[in-house]
């Protein structure tokens, strides 16, 4: 027997799954246009370019130099890496996805450097 | 002139410059762009349902001066915003597929629009209990493919 509070029970409940869901699912997987298997990469960043809509360095990990894409400046301020937290010459950890069609480009779900990580998801 | 030069150009410019490296500038640019597509995109679906017969008790003329005026200002506000982005990013937009698409859609949705202003809406805002022409009917259909078009194209610039 169905009344109006049962139903609104089920619809919350409903969409509380569907979120729950949908973040585990974000977590565990890379950016659209992105691979899904996540891979460490630690270097040595070359050049930085802190700005909108993205915050990008070029590290220098595995033989070769990556277009990392990080997140927007605003975010990277309010996690804790400013402007001045990504210089030049830093050495950088990184938990990136590979893009799918642009080769030597990552997509970065977090970033260590100078001991401190900060989450760009 | 190349356009690559052209971009680095623009891209060097202060205003670009503030827009990209500033925390909240890009944005804010960018809701007020958005807030102007939804102020223009929901103006204009009202005025194109009514014209393929939608409500057909809604005088067309007073519909039309009404859904119109709010598009009167966030067109502008829509070049503006979007110039402002793209300054600050315009090496790597030139070559966005989803971007280029939408500088090719927009010229078109705004002709149309021309199209249908000067074709059609004037003789029905001076004789607003006509029959709507067929014709007409065919270019608001454009209208919505054209504006939703534009839509789905700037979405897409951030996944191509």
């Amino acid at each position: 027997m169905t009344n109006p509070s049962m139903l609104r029970t089920l619809a919350a409940a409903a969409v509380g799954a569907a979120l729950a869901w949908a973040a585990t699912a974000a977590a565990h997987h890379g950016w659209s246009g992105y691979s899904e298997k996540a891979e460490r990469f630690t270097g040595v960043v070359r050049a930085v370019e802190y700005g909108n809509p993205h915050v990008t360095m070029e590290l220098e990990a595995k033989d070769r130099t990556w277009h990392v894409v990080l997140a927007p400046p605003s975010r990277m301020e309010g996690r804790g890496l400013p402007r001045k937290g990504l210089s030049v010459g830093d050495s950088a950890t990184v938990e990136a996805y590979r893009h799918e069609t642009k080769e030597g480009e990552l997509r970065a779900e977090w970033i260590e450097v100078g001991g401190k990580r900060t989450e760009l998801r | 002139m190349q356009a690559a030069e052209v971009s680095a150009w623009l891209e060097g410019t202060a205003v670009a410059t503030a827009v990209r490296e500033g925390l909240w500038l890009y944005p804010a640019v960018e809701t007020v762009h958005i807030l102007s597509v939804a102020t223009l995109f929901g103006s204009i679906l009202l005025l194109d349902a009514r014209l393929l017969g939608a409500s057909p008790r809604l005088p067309l003329d007073v519909l039309a001066r009404h859904a119109l005026r709010p598009v009167y200002f966030a067109l502008p506000a829509l070049v503006v915003t979007g110039a402002l982005m793209f300054s600050a990013d315009a090496s790597a937009l030139v070559g966005n597929a989803a971007f280029r698409a939408k500088m090719v859609l927009v010229p078109l949705a705004l002709l149309n629009a021309l199209a249908l202003e000067l074709g059609w809406l004037r003789l029905l805002r001076r004789q607003p209990a006509r029959q709507i022409p067929a014709a007409a009917k065919v270019f608001a259909a454009a209208s919505l493919a054209l504006w939703i078009g534009v839509i789905i194209c700037g979405r897409l610039i951030a996944y191509v």
